[in-house]
């Protein structure tokens, strides 16, 4: 356990609104996981992960936000991986501003002819724009194992057989490179389009309820967190910006959106984006029950 | 070939190091195949498709780096091995070729060598990077605009304290060590310098440069607000600072609207202590006092050319000629388009891409003519009441803030000046369309094409009132630019406008059409 006795309480200036829950299900008593030169990620018994970020990062669900000088700080701890701290005699998160997830308060889309518009110059700019590393390039291993489980899941999805899509999607988790596979990415995306997209209930909990219970063996803790909050709604506000954008917004709006998205690692970025793209593109197939090709 | 491998247990990296590791070494001649990824299920499926799985990798969990590749050469995995543990440990790498860094950190991480960051963010942004990019020891240059001038003035402090050039912000045109930046002609490599703090003036006088037969050796930009007393000409001193201590720069331009007197003062104190030769375009600014400091004012952005390409060739400078044609010449052919017109027509209309071409268009006419309206008018009373409305004689810059809102710049998308051409056409008092075509890098890959069916429409238009319009252009570029200078001069010539060699020879030529049907 970390002596904390000398150090200073660091005030959080943001957090996600999974963090407080992740605390008191752990007593606030967490363990380091893995340090990166820009985040330091805590985990607890349960394997959630908090992760901390300086200021000029996007919060997701399960973030909390440091000023940059006391994200500096709190690495200058000299913390190292499997050390134990108690979270609340380092960070306080008392007068924190919380980060809710948008999903339960957005509009029902009306404007579809809109969407689907924004849909396609989002293709155009991502083809252009994105990164091929992952799941995005048309010619490397990891989209060429992917291509057929796409294929059955659009399929799937147009015959609204929600659950055996949810399956198919959980054939990419694991799958290409990076820290969070590209895979992983991909299906984070699509999540984000289901839910920005207010799709109905009968269609998220499937889907949420097969990524929740299977996805944990198949990929790593970290990306595990991701995936599990994005079934449940929960994604960085980059994210949440892109899906919205192509839904609600107008081609100004989806550029910038996409230039945030490509802050997100190597290809993860690209990868959500193809992951929103594929999603958006299943949906308004849906809505106007034609076959995706 | 064989296979080798490493394996990392409970080990994460960023995945931008994870990429650059991948590159590195797929970049080696002696490697066939390397995979770098976490020991997913899946993963190990796709590494044993591509012949690379065995036991040990088997058993990685998802938790695990793997990094495994297929060599010519066993012996050579020390190397690699090496490799990787640099990149890994210290995160420093060499310049791919396909990979774009989506942060500033990463970018500075990706090529720790480089030495200058360009910045085009939306403004809110943009202060934040380049202050990151100058505590990084980067040179900037800061394309984005809508940064405010205390912002600027901290930045331009920063750099100055650590020799760093900071160009910007809304600085759109430099040529480094003959590397084109953001808006720039391609031009021929010469001994002369230019400070600018105007984008297509600058570019003008790269250009006419170029086509007297000269050619640059530096472009600086300064970014327009450089010589405002607030920011007093920090960048341009410290430009000139930088060409005085360049030995392929034997002359010096410097381009900028007139400049408060004592930032004026201040500049042109600079450039002596340099002692190097310099034309100054202080555009419709004080000559005299460019004179009494002893160098050579220039009357017009091809006059500033003229000069120093005179200079560059160690000529005695004289002033530009009026009309690369003779005068001669060019009365006829004011005479013919002035025939043409019906009685009711007299109006000149300017609709331009480059803010300073407009500008000095609105100079050389007042001159002439008076007044002209305008939104960036030379003074209060020739402001338009809607800039999006022309009235009487009127140039306007679409390239100014409320015509590019949602916008790219009108040197980029043609748009908002193909529906300006149209709504001027409406007007049958109009004569004189004149509009400027700015070539080089960062500019339209067609401009020109861009713009001829609307000319051709504008003049069907008057065509079908029984009326004609005389349309004026200008092509800003070389022959050496991407976008084919002579095709795009042809399309212009083949949808009826007048061509003119450069900006201040196309409103001369356009005020003798206009001078003949008005009374001045």
């Amino acid at each position: 356990m970390i002596k904390t006795d000398q150090i200073c309480v660091i005030n959080a200036l943001k957090i996600g609104d999974g963090v407080e829950e992740i605390l008191e299900k752990s007593d606030s008593r967490l363990k380091v996981h893995s340090i990166f030169e820009h985040a330091v990620n805590l985990i607890n018994d349960n394997d959630w992960i908090i992760t901390l970020l300086p200021e000029d990062y996007s919060a997701g669900p399960q973030a909390v936000i440091l000023a940059q000088e006391d994200f500096a700080k709190f690495k200058s701890l000299g913390l190292g991986a499997a050390d134990t701290l108690d979270f609340n005699e380092l960070i306080s998160i008392k007068n924190s501003q919380t980060i809710y997830r948008r999903s339960g308060y957005k509009p029902v889309p009306e404007d579809i002819i809109k969407a689907e518009g924004n849909n396609i110059y989002f293709e155009s700019l991502l083809s252009q724009k994105g990164n091929k590393n992952g799941l995005l390039g048309k010619e490397n291993i990891y989209s060429r194992y992917a291509a057929p489980i796409l294929s059955e899941f659009a399929t799937l999805f147009l015959q609204k057989r929600f659950d055996e899509a949810g399956e198919k999607l959980l054939g990419l988790i694991g799958l290409g490179p990076g820290l969070t596979p590209s895979g992983d990415d991909f299906v984070l995306g699509v999540f984000a389009a289901i839910y920005s997209f207010r799709m109905s209930e009968d269609i998220i909990s499937g889907l949420k309820d097969i990524m929740v219970r299977k996805a944990k063996n198949k990929t790593n803790i970290i990306s595990y967190n991701m995936l599990r909050q994005g079934a449940m709604g929960g994604f960085i506000e980059w994210v949440e910006d892109m899906a919205d954008a192509v839904i609600y917004g107008d081609p100004q709006q989806i550029e910038a959106a996409f230039s945030e998205m490509l802050k997100i690692g190597s290809s993860s970025g690209s990868d959500i984006s193809a992951g929103i793209l594929f999603g958006m593109t299943n949906i308004l197939a849906l809505i106007n029950n034609k076959e995706v090709k | 070939m064989v296979s080798k491998w490493l394996i990392k247990e409970n080990s994460y990296y960023d995945s931008v190091t994870l990429m650059i590791i991948t590159k590195e070494i797929e970049a080696r001649d002696d490697v066939e195949n390397a995979v770098v990824v976490m020991g997913t299920d899946l993963n190990k499926d796709l590494l044993n498709n591509v012949g690379l799985l065995n036991d040990e990798i088997n058993k990685t969990t998802a938790n695990d780096l793997i990094i495994a590749v297929r060599m010519k050469d066993e012996s050579k995995f020390d190397e690699i091995l090496a490799k990787v543990d640099e990149l890994l440990n210290k995160k420093k790498s060499d310049a791919g070729e396909d990979y774009t860094p989506p942060t500033l950190d990463s970018a500075i991480k990706y090529m720790p060598d480089s030495n200058m960051v360009v910045i085009s963010l939306p403004g809110a942004y943009a202060a934040a990077e380049a202050k990151k990019a100058l505590e990084n020891d980067k040179h900037v240059m800061l394309f984005s605009d809508n940064v405010t001038i205390e912002q600027e003035k901290e930045l331009k402090e920063l750099a100055v304290s650590k020799g760093l050039l900071m160009m910007g912000p809304d600085c759109g045109t430099a040529m480094i060590n003959q590397v084109p930046l953001c808006f720039c002609n391609k031009v021929n490599k010469g001994n002369i310098g230019i400070v600018g703090a105007s984008g297509t003036g600058t570019q003008e006088i790269m250009v006419q440069v170029h086509r007297m037969g000269g050619g640059c050796s530096q472009v600086i930009g300064t970014g327009g607000r450089d010589l405002k007393k607030e920011i007093g000409g920090l960048m341009m001193t410290l430009g000139i600072q930088a060409l005085a201590n360049d030995d392929n720069t034997d002359v010096i331009v410097l381009v900028s609207k007139p400049p408060a007197i004592e930032i004026a003062e201040k500049v042109l104190k600079t450039l002596k202590e340099c002692g190097k030769k310099a034309v100054v375009d202080f555009i419709g600014g004080d000559d005299e006092l460019i004179r009494k400091y002893g160098f050579i004012a220039a009357s017009s952005l091809e006059d500033a050319a003229y000069k120093a390409v005179a200079l560059a060739k160690g000529e005695e400078p004289k002033d530009a000629p009026i009309f690369t044609e003779s005068e001669d010449k060019i009365d006829k052919l004011a005479a013919k388009e002035r025939e043409k017109l019906a009685s009711n027509q007299k109006y000149l209309r300017g609709l331009y891409s480059g803010g300073t071409l407009c500008d000095e268009t609105l100079k050389l006419f007042t001159k002439e003519f008076g007044g002209i309206y305008s939104n960036i008018p030379l003074t209060p009373e020739y402001k338009l009441e809607d800039n999006k409305k022309s009235y009487k004689h009127t140039a306007l810059d679409l390239g100014d803030d409320e015509f590019t809102v949602g916008r790219p710049h009108p040197m980029i998308d043609s748009y908002m000046r193909q529906q300006m051409i149209v709504k001027e056409a409406e007007d049958s008092e109009m004569a004189v369309l004149i509009m400027d075509v700015v070539l080089g890098y960062g500019s339209n890959e067609d401009p020109a094409g861009s713009l001829a069916d609307h000319i051709k429409l504008a003049k069907k238009k008057f065509a079908d009132r029984g009326q004609y319009l005389c349309v004026v252009a200008y092509v800003c570029g070389t022959k050496a630019d991407p976008q084919n200078y002579d095709e795009q001069v042809k399309k212009l010539e083949d949808a009826g406008a007048v061509l003119m060699p450069s900006n201040a020879q196309a409103i001369r030529f356009a005020m003798k059409v206009v001078r003949g049907v008005i009374k001045c």
